[in-house]
């Protein structure tokens, strides 16, 4: 028997460790790979606790302020995943500017001590069953990220750092609104004033709850953590930030950040929904934040001309189809689930191609970067492959996800919604496919610097294209068993049922 | 005036105003710093003569760092910058207290629609609560130097810490402790956001700021 505190507290471990590694007398290189190696270690204990400790029960640690279910689990793979690749691509990336001396020791300190900080902080997040503890680690990840945006320190990252920092913390002072109306609604419930905002004492006395009160909290909830998830009309910041953070940055952003925000939606959905009487309201506003997003996407990627700005844009698009998938619930809340998983991959797998090209042609915008699968064999073909993935071609595993969240949309009756969401996604694919085709085909561009690539880069993108693939054609037992779980736990139901591991089944 | 509450509440009113028809930085910061001052006491007022532990470190915590460590991280910054007013402000001073006295109208008609209960025992505090964050936002938005925009933010979280007053809401101390915490270390990195805006641009004005303007 494993304590809670012990199964929990070394989830801790291998962030803490890259953050100690800074303060060793190791070079840059060393701290970067301190860094891959603290990810590799997380992805072993988040896969040891699953299988040992997990599955069907909850464990607690410090006074029940800290918990792990099957949602805990799901977010805390995916987060280990993103920073094991993007850490590993670290290495590539910063090669050059070390061999050039302009990524010196004291810089990759820094770096490492925020890059593994910022780590720590998104798996205390997903540890949290305190929504206070919640709320101040998802601030904690704002403070931190915003500093590894600045690691350049030009002037336009300076201006995307401000933004990001100013409207997002902004954003989640509206979610602590939120987070003090559910404690006053708990009052209802009778929830011991210790355990106001523990939410599982507030799961396990659903449908008790002021329903009033949790109304305009959700509202809070939606417009805070819809912030910092990128939701449309709050997505400002993203476009900026995304473009002007070092890639891998870009990557963990994208990847991760954005999903943990949603999480804490998540989090909230079952305890307003069935306060609120099962009326469908917050699933309904769900479903209006997830379109707006997708059509602002639809708007602005046809004119995009900044490689990095354009996967902005994809980011507001699929955490759109993801909200969009959650707000139609059952089936959508499984499809919006795996839809993480599929756009944190291939969005990982966008920025890791978009990072290398733009430093092999010396520029960001795509006007210049032409004929990129003959310049550079290894990136080009990923970019392409990435921007196929990215907007759902078969046989990828986005396709599966925003399949059956069509599906979902259908059984629900919810035609309106799915003509906006088949508009929008039509416009996405159409624009993104004509950019992908502008960049990787036609005559070749002038360059800056030679094409380059490591062993590992052909890992990678081995690894991201094999499991975009894999994904797409069959789900593992246990994957689609916690997924089920998962699901079930933001629906506030039992496992869901209609959904197969293989392709049409 | 019926109570301390409600003398304390009118001096963060006219503190609301006095920030929306000021100019000079310093003096912006010497009113956020009287807020956080006056807020530190709530909790005191609101436990009519029931201290607890909890409620002194809170209400000390509160005025310890909204009323002294954040002002002196401000006027560091300041002094760094060698900025000290607000030029040119994208709406005016008349507007903004227009604006404010339509705040006061809109806050102050809503929180007498919410009725005295357990949920929410001092309405007017919720009202002051609402005026407050709506002049948080009002001079984020509404102004183009960042030192002002972060005392918009900072106002914001003052009407957030009053709205939590309002409603008498017990969370545990690590997590109030850890807002406050939060809020230091974001208002910390701010600062040092605005002397990089200030190495860069040569100005702390958020007009300077238009590279990644689409």
């Amino acid at each position: 028997m494993i304590s809670g505190a012990l199964c929990i507290g070394s989830l801790f471990v291998a962030p803490l460790l890259g953050v100690c590694a800074g303060a060793l007398p190791v070079g840059s290189r060393g701290v970067l790979r301190a860094g891959a190696g603290a990810a590799a270690m997380q992805c072993g204990i988040v896969a040891f606790l699953y299988r040992a400790a997990g599955r069907d029960h909850r464990i607690f640690a410090f006074g029940n302020n800290l918990f792990l279910d099957s949602l805990s689990y799901y977010h805390l793979g995916l987060v280990a995943l993103v920073f094991f690749l993007s850490s590993v691509y670290a290495n590539s990336y910063f090669s050059e500017e070390i061999e050039q001396g302009t990524f010196g020791p004291k810089r990759a300190r820094r770096f490492g001590l925020l890059w593994n900080g910022f780590f720590a902080v998104l798996t205390a997040v997903l540890c949290a069953n305190n929504l206070g503890i919640l709320w101040i680690c998802l601030e904690a990840t704002t403070l931190i990220s915003a500093l590894l945006i600045l690691t350049r320190g030009n002037s336009a990252s300076i201006e995307a750092m401000w933004k990001y920092l100013l409207l997002c913390s902004v954003g989640i002072a509206f979610a602590f609104v939120g987070t003090l109306l559910l404690s006053v609604a708990a009052r209802a419930a009778h929830v011991p004033p210790g355990e106001s905002l523990l939410w599982t004492s507030l799961a396990d006395r659903n449908g008790m709850l002021d329903g009033r009160v949790m109304c305009v909290a959700f509202i809070f909830i939606l417009v805070g953590f819809g912030t910092k998830a990128g939701l449309a009309p709050m997505h400002t910041w993203l476009p900026d930030a995304h473009s002007q953070a070092p890639t891998p940055v870009s990557a963990v952003f994208s990847g991760v950040m954005l999903n943990c925000a949603l999480y804490c939606i998540m989090r909230y959905l079952p305890l307003c929904e069935a306060s609120m009487g099962l009326r469908g309201r917050p699933h309904a506003m769900l479903v209006v934040f997830g379109l707006l997003s997708i059509m602002v996407a639809a708007v602005f990627i046809p004119s995009q001309k900044n490689i990095k700005r354009l996967l902005a844009y994809h980011s507001v698009e699929h955490m759109g189809i993801i909200a969009l998938g959650l707000g139609f619930g059952g089936l959508g809340t499984f499809a919006a689930l795996f839809h993480t998983l599929n756009h944190s991959v291939s969005k990982t797998l966008a920025f890791f191609s978009a990072g290398r090209l733009a430093r092999h042609y010396g520029t960001h915008d795509m006007a210049a970067m032409k004929g990129a699968v003959g310049r550079n064999p290894l990136w080009g073909p990923a970019f392409f492959v990435a921007i196929l993935a990215l907007i759902g071609v078969a046989p990828f595993s986005v396709f599966m996800s925003e399949f059956q969240i069509v599906k979902a949309s259908v059984d629900g009756g919810k035609y309106a919604a799915l003509a906006v969401f088949l508009f929008g996604s039509v416009v996405v694919f159409v624009s993104a496919l004509r950019h992908a085709i502008d960049v990787c085909m036609g005559k070749r561009g002038p360059v800056t610097e030679p094409a380059r690539w490591f062993p590992r880069d052909f890992a990678l993108v081995i690894a991201c294209v094999g499991l975009l693939l894999a994904c797409g054609f069959h789900l593992p037992a246990w994957y689609v068993d916690l997924l089920r779980n998962a699901s079930a736990i933001v629906e506030g139901t039992q496992a869901v049922s209609g959904f197969a591991g293989g392709l049409f089944q | 005036m019926r109570t301390p509450a409600d003398a304390f509440i009118i001096v963060l009113v006219v503190s609301n105003f006095s920030l929306l028809g000021s100019s000079r930085l310093r003096a912006l910061i010497r009113i956020a710093a009287v807020q956080g001052l006056v807020l530190g006491l709530f909790p005191f007022i609101t436990q009519a003569g029931a201290f607890s532990a909890h409620t002194l470190i809170i209400g000390f915590g509160g005025m310890l760092l909204k009323g002294v460590a954040i002002p002196l991280l401000l006027f560091r910054a300041l002094r760094g910058v060698e900025v000290y007013r607000e030029e040119k402000p994208h709406v005016g001073y008349t507007m903004s207290i227009a604006a404010g006295i339509v705040f006061t109208v809109v806050a102050f008609w809503a929180g007498a629609a919410i009725p005295k209960s357990a949920l929410f025992p001092s309405p007017s505090l919720v009202s002051l609560s609402i005026f407050m964050a709506a002049t948080g936002l009002f001079l984020t938005i509404g102004r183009a130097e960042t030192m002002t925009q972060i005392i918009g933010y900072l106002v914001l979280e003052n009407a957030i810490y009053c709205f939590g007053v309002s409603l008498s809401s017990s969370q545990s101390m690590l997590v109030e402790m850890g807002a406050l915490l939060d809020l230091l270390v974001g208002v910390f990195i701010m600062g040092i956001v605005i002397y990089h805006i200030n190495r860069e641009f040569d100005s702390i004005n958020t007009e300077e700021l238009e590279v990644l303007k689409e």
